[in-house]
């Protein structure tokens, strides 16, 4: 279980992350909206460990973050905002580069599996020659090299095409039910979220995610 | 390490011209210098005709340390042959070792030992008459002081006629007959040595060093691309440290340089003939600890590569110049202590250890590591 508990987080006076606090059990999807600029990325980078909170604490299980920094990272799978991977490799030796210095091995034949399970069906094409959804899709799947127990996605389907969305959707959800994973991902895309998430949390002070999402029925956590 | 290497050589074979290229420049660049500036010293030496009449041991010695000069092209002809080609202007001057050289010599007589032939032409004709003087004073000397010790003693105190006696005439040509020994004595007392050293002293280590400190510096600028791409933001949650990545990165890099340092090691000494030696190989090595250590230090605080390639070469001019490897001009520029102090490369050029600077970039890469953990963290 992910638990943060009175999170705050400022850059000099702008105070981004005011007393947060809520829990996300393994197998689900968290939904992340708030306008441009409400603390989304400030949040996933505090849950990914590559930024510490002011005040607060956040543990995973029995881990605590900031003491059981290295250990925790073994678990966090961190999908970034931009699109990081080698842009002159192909997909298929990013996806090795990375199993190399992963914590887990994955054979070759496991590696091609991971990409053909979001139907990322090329293989041997260097990644500059790819669609920006296949480049997602991508993203992703380095990402999911180490089994992570926890998903942290930044905007994975910002910029693509409706069929490439669908594709990581359905994927992102099988992560989470099949083998119970915590996804916490951010969309501006209001019907993904509604589709996909189990719960929402709104962030931010504007009130307007609130009221939009409210008739989709989805309980939303009030921070 | 060997899986680091796995996930480096991915992104090495992205770039096989280019890596070759700059890891192999110091190598093929030393060697076309050193054999191109030969090859002209070769053509700038001055073609000169030696008659040797005299069959003997002194003789002999006399015409193979001409020979061995940087300052003339010899050319052994008969007489003959020798005023033919002075008159085409093919030789520049000629000089004639006559019969009874040695044993002229050794008598102490100082008359018709060698006779020299020039034309309006003969632009060399003064360093050259010179040049084969000294040698001959260093020969007379050595055999008369091993043989004649005391004749020689009788002969100095006893006289003092130092004429130059002009044989004959030949239409243009003036043979002239000069009396060797008497400015042999005159070199003698200002202990004038012959100087053996090319017009442009080239030192291929010396050149293939700064050649290197380019290259290295080049090779190091995937620390500035891999600072401003995302795909950093991975390596938070490798299985490796980032210091580990840098530090594992660093090595490998070391090694890729020391299997072409002991490339150049075998073609300098199979192309150039150089001599390899065991603290060669120890200064070798201990200078490209320093060099890959300080290439990465000085990356790392750029984030343009296009700033740090001009920085680079800036800086390997003006290393070049304090080292005297480009410019071998002593008193050019003064030789202070800090000029010496500051040139990385100055310990390997002096034939050393890298020492010095070698602890300054192992320090510069750990603070350098430490950093890079602590920002990231
Ligand atoms: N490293 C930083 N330094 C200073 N301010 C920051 C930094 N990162 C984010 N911010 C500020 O924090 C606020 C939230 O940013 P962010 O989390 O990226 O928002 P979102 O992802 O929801 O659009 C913004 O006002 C942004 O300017
Ligand atoms: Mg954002």
């Amino acid at each position: 279980m992910l638990k943060v508990d009175s999170l705050s987080k400022r850059y000099a006076k702008n105070q981004v992350l005011h007393q947060l606090s809520f829990q996300i059990h393994p197998g689900e999807i968290i939904g992340l909206v708030g306008e441009n600029g409400a603390g989304k990325s400030t949040l996933l980078r505090l849950l990914a460990t590559i930024d510490s909170p002011d005040k607060g604490t956040i543990s995973l299980d029995s881990l605590t973050y900031g003491k059981d920094k290295k250990e925790i990272r073994k678990h966090i799978g961190f999908v970034p905002q931009d699109i990081a991977i080698w842009d002159e490799l192909s997909v298929r030796e990013n996806m090795h580069f990375f199993e190399k210095l992963s914590y887990q091995s994955k054979s070759e034949v496991q590696l091609k599996q991971l990409c053909l399970d979001m139907n990322l069906n090329k293989w041997d094409e260097p990644v500059k020659t790819l669609s920006g959804g296949m480049k997602r899709k991508l993203n992703l799947a380095i990402t999911l090299i180490h089994d992570p127990k926890v998903l942290l996605l930044d905007e994975p389907t910002v910029g693509i095409d409706l069929k490439s969305k669908k594709e990581i959707g359905t994927y992102l959800w099988k992560q989470a039910k099949e083998f119970n994973r915590i996804i916490v991902y951010t969309s501006h895309d209001m019907d993904e979220i509604r589709e996909l998430c189990d719960r929402i949390l709104c962030i931010g002070n504007d009130r307007f995610y609130e009221e939009l999402l409210r008739k989709s029925g989805k309980e939303i956590i009030s921070v | 390490m060997n899986d680091m290497l796995y996930a480096r050589f991915l992104l090495w074979k992205k770039r096989p011209f280019s890596m070759l290229l700059w890891l192999i420049l110091p190598i093929i660049g030393t060697i076309l210098i050193i054999t191109m500036t030969n090859s002209i010293q070769e053509d700038s030496r001055i073609p000169i005709g030696l008659v040797v009449e005299d069959d003997s041991a002194l003789a002999h010695a006399l015409m193979e340390k001409v020979k061995a000069s940087n300052l003339v092209q010899v050319y052994t002809l008969t007489e003959e042959e020798a005023i033919y080609q002075l008159e085409k202007h093919d030789l520049d001057s000629v000089f004639v070792i006559h019969d009874g050289y040695e044993s002229s010599i050794l008598k102490g007589k100082r008359n018709n030992i060698i006779s020299s032939y020039q034309t309006d032409l003969s632009l060399a004709y003064a360093p050259v008459k010179e040049m084969i003087v000294s040698l001959v004073q260093e020969e007379t000397g050595r055999a008369k002081a091993a043989h004649f010790i005391l004749d020689m003693n009788e002969q100095y105190n006893g006289q003092a006629s130092w004429t130059w006696d002009e044989i004959s005439e030949k239409s243009k040509e003036i043979q002239q007959d000069e009396n060797l020994l008497n400015t042999a004595f005159r070199y003698y007392h200002s202990e004038q040595q012959v100087e053996n050293t090319p017009l442009i002293a080239w030192n291929t280590w010396g050149l293939w060093a700064i050649i290197s400190f380019i290259t290295t510096l080049f090779l190091s600028d995937w620390v500035i691309q891999e600072k401003s791409m995302t795909v950093t933001t991975r390596f938070s949650f490798l299985r490796i440290s980032r210091a580990s990545y840098y530090f594992q990165n660093i090595c490998l890099y070391l090694l890729l340089f020391l299997l072409f340092d002991l490339l150049a090691i075998t073609l300098f000494t199979v192309l150039l003939h150089e001599f390899v030696s065991v603290p060669l190989v120890i200064h070798i090595l201990s200078f490209r600890i320093m060099m890959t250590g300080l290439a990465f230090s000085i990356a790392n605080c750029f984030r343009s590569k296009g700033t740090f390639y001009t920085v680079t070469i800036l800086l390997a001019l003006i290393i070049a110049i304090i080292s005297g490897t480009i410019l071998p001009i002593e008193g050019f520029i003064p030789k202070t202590r800090l000029l010496t102090q500051i040139n990385p490369l100055h310990e390997f050029l002096a034939g050393k250890i890298t020492i010095i600077w070698g602890v300054i970039s192992i320090f510069l890469v750990l603070i350098t590591l430490f950093r890079k953990e602590r920002f990231n963290a």
